[in-house]
């Protein structure tokens, strides 16, 4: 896969064809979770978002079967989303090299002072990340945006941790009929298609406007 | 001090940059600069908060979820005593008096109660390492019920087996029998008559009353005859039409075509001899069925029969 | 314990090694058992083995509700009435005038109410040492009961028992047949959720109608009986032959070593007497002869 295999600009994925979106991906094994501009993602993306790999935090590897959508963020236009993405990327950043230690204090410890964990699942990176998502779209000066998530337990209360921060931020449920997994690549190109219609019927009523 | 950047001493020297040597001049300025296509930059305020953990409250339960079914009375477990410890298995003897339809619905019941034993026994073992065996207790009486079921199943099967292959050979005779009897019966009792037929095609032939439930197969086909030439036998003596049509064919109809007329006819006079008179047009017409398509057409036959029937019950029941 | 015996077998010889205690240290770990155990959870009677644990009735003799005369121990002659039947060690939970013993239970253990470490318990009394109480017919006063201990129970035939819902053998008087000691009435219990009620059991709904029609459709057939089973093919395969033949015993070195000569033996010319030997046979035998005679 060549596309995800760098940062992508604003122009390039309208060139492209790409809706303004940023998807999130989970580990099934470990719990971890990786962020990319495009449907898909590469070692790229694991490169640069697990700077710091560590027994308890592996860098993953590419395996596509063990790589499941988590959430698929639509925002209104294409520099939007690039921010996004960058800050998500800064976020982990910042968790994982600038400030480990208070992202540490935040996690929940099993009785060895260790992060909690089931085998090799780290609940909490997928929480972290969720977190992470939030914190990045309230300081991206979007003003409406949608998140489809992969079903309504991911996502968290949403009175307590969600409406109060972001009012304007609709959730939503991807499709889950039939396999899910299997058709998870179809199910994306379509949510894809739907935003990027959104943003072309946005910019038609923007130019009007104008 | 040692420089490492490799060259001759004098090229060196010369090329230093200290600061007494002469700054380079600014770049000239360029008319038409390329935009830089990388605009956006991460905020820099960005903070990190706690993580958020799912919730179990957004995800409502279907009353109706499949998966229900592994649990008694949406219970995470039952108690020890909650369990039915006192009851026993199904005896043999007693399911041997139960049709099939009864079995087949008791081995569901069995198996959908011993999914949830079996879970619930699962969680005991495996999750809180006991070993109690209460669960299992009542899973293997449950168990003993199912491999009694399929013991009289199989048993059932046997005993018709058997009795078929030996009735093959007492079959004639038995035939013999019942047509003497059937026709020695005075004609004011005809309406027996034709029930004990009618039992005899189901017993003996396996031909249902009802037209729909059959399946056309040899047994059918041969049974038809019979009781073809045995009612026209039953009317020979009060009807000349039917005694004719006997006499014609040699005492007995071996025409599936015919047999069907004569077989579908009502078990009266009157409709005994609007069937001679049919069979007798089909003679005229020299149109008969061949042995060797003779399962096919009369399947065809019964099929159009039982739509008729089903379109005449329609609309009288309109 | 991995906590999944219950579904796989992997493991299980081994287990059933360990289990299996030698003989002559059982007594040894009884003995250990009732030091290392608190006294509250060491039964006053032995432990039973699983397979020597009474199964039937006819070897309980007594059931809950029976009343028995104690006849050892420091309760000799007390009359108490069998509460519950203790599994574990194939004996008698007596009432309160039974036998009982004060010990100490951890404060985890008490139940609610409880304000003192001290608890009494009921001690099971082994079969042997308790006989069964009778009242019977007064053949001296008729009309008037008298109460007796019976010195053992005999089971003759077997009845329908509407309380314990099953066959229940007659309890005799050994000695004395005719007499019939009833069963105590079990506590009456609500049929269990899984129970059919009676008339719905009896009911008949097979009946053969057809010669011509299985009464099982075909499709089932397959899921109660295996057609192809190794037990219905009547003839055995070379692994099933493999397996009922004893293998050969191998042959020690003097046998082989004895075949191999016989075989080099057997191998050989065989030798045949000429004229010339039989002449000299002849006229050797001839010259012991007329030496000796």
């Amino acid at each position: 896969m060549v596309a995800p295999a760098r940062f992508r600009t604003a122009k390039w994925l309208q060139k492209a064809g790409f809706a303004p979106q940023v998807f999130l991906f989970r580990n099934l094994e470990s719990g971890q979770v990786i962020y990319s501009q495009l449907p898909v993602f590469a070692q790229y993306q694991i490169d640069a978002q697990f700077k710091r790999p560590d027994w308890a935090n592996r860098k993953p590897s590419t395996r596509r079967d063990v790589w499941r959508c988590m959430a698929v963020v639509d925002l209104p236009n294409y520099d939007q989303g690039v921010q996004l993405y960058q800050d998500l990327c800064r976020l982990r950043y910042l968790r994982d090299v600038l400030d480990p230690k208070k992202a540490d204090a935040l996690r929940k410890k099993n009785e060895d002072g260790h992060v909690w964990y089931s085998a090799q699942y780290r609940p909490t990176y997928g929480q972290e990340a969720v977190a992470d998502l939030r914190e990045a779209l309230s300081k991206t000066s979007a003003s409406t945006s949608q998140i489809h998530w992969e079903d309504e337990w991911r996502m968290g209360d949403i009175g307590r941790h969600w409406t109060p921060v972001l009012p304007h931020v609709k959730h939503d449920v991807l499709p889950r009929m039939g396999n899910p997994a299997r058709e998870q690549s179809a199910i994306l190109r379509a949510l894809g298609d739907r935003a990027k219609l959104a943003f072309a019927e946005h910019a038609a009523a923007n130019k009007v406007a104008l | 001090m040692l420089s490492f950047k490799r060259g001759l001493h004098s090229t060196l020297v010369v090329c230093a940059r200290t600061k007494y040597t002469k700054p380079k001049p600014k770049p000239r300025s360029r008319p038409n600069v390329r935009p830089p296509t990388q605009a956006t930059h991460h905020s820099n305020n960005l903070n990190i908060t706690a993580p958020i953990p799912p919730a179990v409250a957004n995800i409502v339960t279907p009353e109706d979820h499949p998966l229900w079914q592994f649990f008694a009375e949406k219970k995470y477990m039952r108690k020890f005593d909650e369990l039915d410890n006192d009851s026993r298995a199904w005896s043999i003897a007693e399911l041997r008096r139960k049709s099939f339809d009864d079995l087949h619905s008791l081995w569901y019941t069995c198996l959908r109660e011993r999914n949830i034993l079996a879970r619930e026994n699962h969680l005991l073992k495996n999750d809180m390492g006991s070993n109690q065996d209460s669960y299992e207790a009542v899973a293997e009486k449950i168990r003993t019920t199912m491999w009694r079921i399929r013991h009289v199943l199989s048993e059932r099967d046997w005993a018709f087996k058997r009795a078929s292959q030996e009735f093959d050979s007492q079959k004639a005779q038995f035939l013999q029998e019942f047509e003497t009897d059937f026709l020695e019966a005075p004609a004011a009792e005809d309406e027996e008559s034709f029930e004990k037929l009618a039992r005899l095609q189901q017993s003996v032939f396996g031909i249902s009353e009802f037209i729909d439930e059959n399946t056309v197969d040899r047994a059918f086909v041969d049974g038809m005859k019979y009781v073809a030439t045995l009612k026209l036998k039953r009317f020979a003596s009060r009807q000349d039409e039917a005694r004719d049509l006997l006499e014609q064919s040699d005492h007995s109809i071996k025409d599936a075509g015919e047999a069907f007329v004569i077989f579908t006819a009502e078990n009266t006079e009157a409709a005994a001899k609007e069937a001679c008179d049919v069979v007798k047009e089909l003679r005229a017409k020299n149109s008969s069925v061949s042995r060797y398509e003779e399962l096919e057409t009369v399947s065809n036959y019964v099929k159009q029969l039982a739509a008729a029937q089903m379109e005449k019950t329609i609309s009288t029941g309109v | 314990m991995s906590g999944y015996q219950h579904l796989s077998k992997a493991g299980s010889r081994f287990l059933k090694q360990v289990e299996n205690r030698p003989k002559h240290l059982v007594d040894h770990f009884k003995k250990f058992e009732e030091k290392s155990m608190p006294s509250f959870l060491v039964p006053s009677i032995s432990r039973v083995e699983d397979s020597e644990r009474f199964q039937s009735v006819r070897e309980w003799k007594y059931m809950p509700g029976d009343r028995v005369v104690v006849t050892k121990g420091r309760w000799k002659g007390q009359v108490c009435v069998i509460q519950q039947l203790d599994k574990e060690t194939n004996g008698f939970v007596l009432d309160e005038n039974g036998p009982t013993k004060t010990v100490p239970v951890p404060k985890q253990f008490w139940s609610e109410g409880q304000n003192s470490h001290m608890v009494t318990f009921p001690m099971a009394v082994a079969q042997k040492d308790v006989k069964l109480v009778a009242d019977i017919d007064d053949p001296k006063v008729p009309g008037a009961v008298k109460t007796v201990a019976v010195r053992d129970i005999v089971f003759r035939g077997s009845y329908y028992d509407d309380g314990y819902k099953k066959l229940m053998p007659l309890r005799c008087v050994s000695g004395q047949e005719d007499l019939v000691i009833p069963w105590p009435k079990p506590e009456a219990k609500p049929d269990g959720e899984l129970a059919t009620s009676g008339e719905v059991a009896r009911e008949q709904t097979f009946w053969v109608s057809s010669i011509a029609q299985s009464p099982i459709p075909q499709g089932a057939l397959l899921t109660i009986r295996n057609p192809k089973s190794k037990f219905r093919r009547g003839t055995l395969t070379a692994r099933d032959i493999a397996k009922l033949v004893a293998p050969k015993m191998p042959l020690t070195k003097a046998k082989k070593a004895f075949i191999a000569e016989k075989e080099e033996l057997a191998a050989g010319s065989k030798r045949k007497l000429s004229d010339q030997d039989k002449e000299l046979i002849g006229s050797t035998v001839l010259e012991h002869l007329s030496k000796k005679l």
